[in-house]
């Protein structure tokens, strides 16, 4: 983790590789245009990262790195599916710094990270959501 | 037809979903099981045509999983597994016991649907 200083600044408000937004267009078509089916997942989108919120904050206070390091491992997949990137970048963090038990310090502030950054992207998120079910 | 029964081991409620919701509009006829102790006994009851598992599983893991299916009940139903980037070991202990493929998450459902088919044409 030797850019770690550098990387533990919240994350921007930018989403997304290349348009800048998050764009469920990919996961709509992956839903084959089911937009019940894609609310249903962005439900548990939101319900994965609620439970995750939960356990972190137990886990990083416990600090028991075993649980938590489960416990990023098991979100990684969710932020890819939705390509909320800067969460993911996040939380791999987090989970690089279980794995070599680096220390509560850096996971704490990393944590508040998650917790600053979830909001807007939640935000967006649900911009997009009414954005493409006013186009069907 | 005959629908083929599909075993999907996965406990993230969000990707299970996706992938369930997909095989089925593909035609296969999905069983779900979100943690080891129920695939193991959803496994001891029947089997299926072919099993999708993750290998990071509460209880029971997917390694675990191939080496129950192949050596305790001596099936050589295919297997395919879903496995993180970074679990590479994991992956190749896998082969060693006895997967047939793997796909890495984020999972593609459309990927899978292929690799699925292609695992139960061998047969």
């Amino acid at each position: 983790m030797k850019n770690f200083e550098r990387q533990q600044s919240p994350a921007k408000n930018t989403y997304g590789s290349d348009s800048g937004i998050i764009d469920l267009k990919p996961l709509l078509e992956e839903c084959m245009g089911d937009v019940d089916m894609l609310k249903e997942l962005i439900g548990l989108y939101k319900k994965n990262i609620l439970e995750f919120i939960g356990k972190a904050k137990i886990h990083i206070a416990n600090q028991d790195y075993e649980r938590l390091q489960f416990a990023t491992h098991k979100l990684k997949c969710s932020l890819l599916l939705l390509k909320t990137e800067d969460l993911f970048s996040i939380v791999e963090k987090m989970h690089c710094i279980c794995v070599d038990q680096e220390g509560v310090d850096k996971l704490t502030v990393l944590y508040q990270s998650f917790l600053d950054s979830y909001p807007l992207i939640e935000g967006v998120i649900d911009e997009q959501f009414f954005n493409l079910i006013s186009d069907e | 037809m005959v629908q083929k029964k599909l075993l999907l081991a996965e406990d993230d409620e969000l990707l299970a979903s996706l992938l369930t919701f997909r095989l089925e509009k593909g035609g296969y006829k999905v069983c779900l099981s979100r943690d080891g102790k129920a695939v193991k006994e959803h496994l001891s009851r029947e089997m299926p045509d072919i099993i999708v598992s993750d290998i990071m599983m509460p209880y029971f893991s997917g390694i675990e999983l191939i080496d129950f299916v192949r050596n305790e009940l001596k099936s050589n139903v295919p297997i395919i597994i879903i496995s993180s980037a970074g679990n590479e070991e994991n992956v190749l202990s896998a082969f060693e016991l006895g997967a047939n493929d793997f796909i890495s998450k984020p999972v593609s459902p459309s990927e899978l649907l292929v690799r699925v088919a292609r695992e139960l044409n061998k047969m």
